[in-house]
Formats: C-alpha cells, structure tokens, sequence
C-alpha cells in the first residue's frame, strides 16, 4: 500500500535566469576525509533532487492532468460557473467535483470524494481538496499557473493498493 | 506549468515553481524475519515525509527519439525529510531527519541513444545534513560547490544506479575522476575513483556495489 497524503502548493513563476545565483562561500575541501564526503554528497543531492522533483512537481502536475482530462471529457469550462460545480462520477465509485470559484482569476476548485479509478493493476482512492490557477478559461488549458493541493485543514490524499493484495505489500 | 506530454510519461518544456508544504508517503509493510527473510502476517506503516517552506524549483524534460534529458534545479531554498520506522515485534520506532538547502543546485540526467548510456551531472551550492541517513559519524551540516567537467556515465553493466564509469567532478577544488573496468556484477565490475585535493594529494578508491557505502564512503566518514 502506498498513500500519499499532500498539502502542496506550487506557483509557477515567469522571472528569467540569469547571472551566477552563488557563490564561493564553503569551507573548501582540503582534506582528503572532506573531499570525499563532498563527492558523496554530490550523488545524494543528486538523488534527492530527482526526488524533490518527483514528489512536489511531477505528482502534482501528473494529479491535476488527470483531473483536467476528466472534466475536459464529461464537462465544460461555462458549465463549471454553476454555483455548486459539476460532479462527475469516478470510474469505480466516489466523485470528483469541481467548480470555478474566481473567474476573474480562473480558479479552479477540484474535491475529490473517494474517487476510485484502476490502473495497471493498483486501485487508487483520491480524497481531499485542491485548487488550480488555469491559464485559459477551458478545461483543456496547455498549462496551468498554479496547482495546490490540500488545503489549511485538509490533506489531499491518494491511497494506492494492488487489487490483489499479496504477503508483501497491501496489508 | 506546461501540460504537454511524451510518449514516456514525462512533461515537456521547462517549468519554474515556487514550492511550499509536505508530502507524507506511507507505506504499508510487514516485518521480516531476519533469519527466514519470511514476511510477517501484519503490517505496517512506513512513513516519509518531504516538507520546504518555499523552494525555488525549475526544470525541464526534452526528448529526441529515443534520447532524452531531465533537468531538475533547487535554485534556492530548503528541503527536510523524515523517516520513521513502526514499532514492531522486534524492533523499536526510530525517526531519521536529513535537509538540504541548495543555491543554483541543479543535475541533469542525459540518455544518449548513440552510446545507449546513462550520464548525470550536478552543478551549484549545496549546504545539508545527511548524517543520521548516511551513516558519516559526523556532526551539522557541510557546504560543497560543485562543477561537472564531464558528465558522469552509468555503467550499464552494473545493478546499481550510481555506478560510474566515466566522468570529472570538481568539489571545492579537489578533482574525482570516474572510470570502471570490468563487465560482470560481483565477478569483474570494479568502479574506479581517483581523487586529488590541491595540496593534499591523490587517493584512489575502489568500489564495487553501491558507492555511497563503499571504500570512498568511509574515506569521507568522520569517525570510525
């Protein structure tokens, strides 16, 4: 079993890249017993930036893609202005609902119910709030201005199990 | 936030966020039985989690056939994890904290078709502590620059990840270089790494499992 809980918010940026963002400030490494343990920390902080990148920003996009898709098949953007939203029932049992709360700043609420989906064998449970900044007032927008996921109160949650649960994991 | 997709899973184009919360993963596992390696009829739960107030991230994926290039940054900020293992029948709770704040911290990993290699860069500041993770036997949090003179290779001939068999680091001012010879797991595969430190002098080490826990890594431990 794998569970997620999230409380994420990202916010993209437009500023440019530009200039040396650091600069020589370390202790160097002269010694050989410091040396090393700079070349271990160089494959660690490799390692764990994939990770950050993994964790905060791909599942994150990966979540509301998913969301997006969804709505996109079954809804229209003017149908979401409706002052309670859409709700869309999930693929096995629970509801995704989701409503413009701010058309001036297109924001999207999304709440997922328990909404339960199958896929490549794993049967995902997601439950919890999250709100989405679109770019373009559609639900098929090419990018997204920002994606937060659960809220001051709540966790956003995906619980992750195999269908058919094992000695080893699944418990 | 580009939705655009690839074949492969991945995103396109290059993102610049700024980051702020947790995520908890919990896994459920039972316990082993460390003479039968059995798993055990309960489980339980494993939880990690990744928290930063206020990350700068960027990155970006490219892909050209079948090569491609992930590129993932910490331009500033501060990242925390904690583990914490369950108390189970035969083992206590433990919790192990680590951090890392980069500045212009950033890796790229390359597949390049032509060769059918693996290669991994990292570039920037980096101030952490990972000492409770990695056992180094050290005290507080270190701070390195690093500079890639040359893409480190994957070997693709070993199990492990970060096996090098090309490839120049420069930490500080101290030069590692990475070669392997060999082609067999646990038979011939020896990863090489040559370091020198300016005024020190030149060491060398060999590895041939996971370099994090090998020879070189005990060369960088603080105490025995």
């Amino acid at each position: 079993m794998f569970k997620p809980f999230h409380r994420i918010c990202l916010v993209a940026l437009s500023l440019s890249l530009s200039g040396a963002l650091f600069a020589a400030g370390a202790t160097p490494a002269n010694t050989e017993q410091r040396a090393a343990r700079g070349v271990n920390t160089a494959v660690v902080a490799h390692g764990q930036l994939l990770e950050v990148e993994g964790q905060f920003v791909f599942g994150s996009r990966q979540t509301i893609d998913a969301a997006l898709d969804q709505l996109n098949a079954a809804t229209t953007f003017t149908a979401l202005l409706a002052p309670g939203g859409v709700t869309l029932n999930c693929p096995e049992s629970g509801t995704l609902n989701a409503r413009i709360s701010n058309l001036w700043l297109r924001t999207l609420k999304l709440e997922w119910s328990h909404c339960v989906s199958v896929e490549f064998s794993s049967r995902n449970d997601i439950d919890g709030p999250a709100e989405v900044t679109l770019a373009e007032n559609s639900l098929a927008p090419g990018m997204v201005l920002s994606i937060r996921l659960g809220d001051l109160s709540r966790d956003h949650v995906l619980d992750s199990r195999p269908e058919t649960p094992g000695p080893w994991f699944g418990g | 936030m580009a939705r655009e997709y690839e074949p492969g899973g991945n995103f396109l184009g290059r993102y610049l966020v700024e980051a702020k919360g947790f995520v908890r993963r919990v896994q459920r596992l039972p316990d082993f039985d460390a003479s039968t390696g059995e798993p055990s009829a309960e489980f339980y739960d494993f939880s990690t989690t990744f928290s930063t107030d206020g990350a700068l991230l960027t990155g970006a994926y490219t892909a050209d056939g079948t090569g491609n290039l992930l590129e993932a940054a910490l331009l500033a900020g501060k990242f925390s994890t904690r583990f914490i293992y369950p108390l189970r029948p035969t083992k206590p709770t433990r919790t192990l904290d680590m951090w890392f704040r980069g500045t212009g911290l950033s890796t790229r990993r390359a597949y390049d078709t032509a060769t059918s290699r693996y290669s991994v860069s990292i570039d920037g500041k980096v101030e952490g502590d990972f000492n409770q993770f990695f056992p180094l036997g050290c005290s507080g949090s270190d701070t390195f620059i690093f500079r890639t003179r040359a893409p480190l290779t994957l070997s693709p001939y070993s199990y492990y990840y970060e096996f090098f068999e090309g490839g120049e680091l420069v930490v500080d001012q101290a030069v590692a270089t990475f070669s392997a010879t060999g082609t067999e797991q646990y038979v011939d595969l020896v990863g090489h790494v040559l370091l020198k430190v300016p005024g020190v002098g030149t060491f060398n080490y060999d590895y041939d499992e996971y370099i994090l826990y090998g020879p070189f890594a005990d060369a960088g431990r603080c105490t025995p």
